[in-house]
């Protein structure tokens, strides 16, 4: 790997909320095609540290670059809960200016996203809201992924095709950042990372 | 922008009508409140201060009652609305925005949703009304109903992105109509013709509805008045709205 196929470098973060610190000099770097997990307890610091790469936070100090269009999926599904299945992809098309669906059909089949595109979101199941949440984080290609308990609700064989998509995405040399409190196979990973107290170590690669 | 502005627009729209206890509240609460209105209260007379024109309109308890109610129901239920759609979509605006949505064209969009909507209540409050009391200029009333209307969906709003969780919106959004528009009605408080009613948010819209409705006093100034009002609690909400859907950064 070379410096100019880092895609995602997160320099010397640190974030503290009040006199409590979450956050503390966390550096790493991720290059094309690299599967990253980081694991850590709950409150460990690892939400926190996914929305200041996502941007959504800004760090107390150091910076994060990614290089390439974002995908962000969210620990929570946030979906519009009173809108139709159509209807939350229709906003987030408006947000990625994709002229078309292409390839939307195609990644909630491989989901096994079966719910109709007329059915009212508030009404799906946990698992099901969940697969819209991150379809909506991949729809539009991107070249960093950052995923929040991703499988959060997924059954067994979902969970295996959540992984389907996730192998695809690191061959076409996107970068991929998951973030849980457990994995059951370490061994999908390139970089496995624990956040302990705010403190993020290398726990060595598959 | 200008397709964005157009989506959120219309999907903001499909997202107040998919409120469907808001629908029934408009569809049963409405006429069962002006029903209850008109049956607890009778032909006797009483005075109402029209300010002005420094008059006292006398009328009927009955359509005093039902002027008062629809004005109370009416902002109770886009209060309602507001707060509910601005808390719901709280967290996906602000993913739409990291995900590269205007944040302009998505406010504008929500807001002008809110406006319609505002609209849309009015009327069909107006019709209802119609029904028990035929006022004497509709369009007034329409427009004095809309001032009131619109300005409990700025307050919806300001109250969405201000307080902490649902029920204490909700439970400000119902003191404040119920103190507003019950305050100003003779029939519940002798004291309701005190200076001190003016500075309510459903002051003008009041008094433009009871003059439209009940004789020709017709002051468009007050209309104006009641816009100005909606719009200084919406420039407020939009500050509220715009902090609330800040990224740190744009990829």
């Amino acid at each position: 790997m070379n410096a100019g196929s880092v895609t995602l470098d997160v320099r010397d973060v640190a974030c503290a909320f009040g006199r409590h610190q979450v956050l503390r000099r966390v550096t790493f770097s991720a290059h094309r095609g690299e599967m990253v997990g980081i694991v850590g307890e709950n409150g460990a610091g690892k939400s926190t540290l996914l929305r200041i790469m996502a941007g959504l936070l800004h760090p107390s100090r150091g910076r994060v670059d990614i290089q390439g269009r974002l995908g962000y999926c969210p620990q929570e599904p946030q979906v519009h809960g009173g809108l139709t299945v159509a209807q939350n992809l229709e906003w987030f098309r408006a947000a990625y200016r994709l002229e078309t669906a292409r390839g939307v059909a195609d990644l909630m089949d491989r989901l096994a996203f079966r719910e109709r595109p007329d059915a009212l979101v508030g009404a799906l199941s946990g698992g099901t809201k969940q697969k819209l949440n991150l379809v909506l984080a991949l729809m539009h290609d991107p070249e960093v992924l950052l995923l929040d308990e991703p499988y959060q609700g997924f059954d067994w064989e979902t969970y295996l095709r959540f992984w389907g998509i996730a192998e695809e995405f690191r061959s076409a040399g996107r970068v991929i950042v998951v973030i849980s409190h457990l994995f059951f196979d370490r061994t999908r990973f390139d970089t496995l990372l624990r956040l302990h107290d705010g403190v993020l170590t290398r726990e060595g690669g598959a | 922008m200008t397709s964005q502005l157009a989506t959120a627009f219309r999907l903001s729209l499909v997202e107040l009508r998919n409120n469907r206890f808001a629908i029934l509240l408009l569809a049963l609460y409405l006429p069962a409140w002006y029903g209850i209105i008109y049956s607890l209260t009778d032909q006797a007379s009483i005075g109402f201060k029209l300010r002005a024109f420094d008059v006292f309109v006398a009328t009927s308890q009955h359509r005093l009652g039902l002027l008062t109610g629809m004005l109370n129901a009416t902002t109770l239920i886009m209060g309602f609305v507001a707060l509910s759609a601005v808390r719901r979509a709280a967290l996906v605006d602000q993913r739409l925005v990291l995900c590269g949505f205007s944040r302009g064209a998505l406010i504008f969009g929500r807001f002008a949703a809110f406006a319609l909507a505002s609209a849309l209540v009015a009327l069909y409050a107006v019709l209802v009304l119609w029904a028990f009391t035929p006022p004497q200029h509709p369009g007034v009333v329409l427009a004095g109903t809309f001032g009131a209307v619109l300005t409990y969906a700025a307050i919806g709003i300001l109250v969405g992105v201000v307080t902490r969780g649902d029920l204490e919106g909700f439970f400000i959004i119902i003191m404040l109509s119920l103190v507003d528009t019950f305050l100003q009605n003779p029939i519940g408080n002798p004291a309701a013709n005190r200076k001190v009613v003016e500075y309510f948010p459903s002051y003008l819209p009041m008094q433009i509805v009871a003059g439209g409705a009940l004789g020709d006093y017709v002051a468009w100034w007050q209309f104006w008045g009641s816009l100005a009002w909606a719009a200084a609690v919406g420039v407020l909400g939009l500050v509220g709205f715009w902090r609330r859907t800040q990224i740190a950064r744009r990829h």
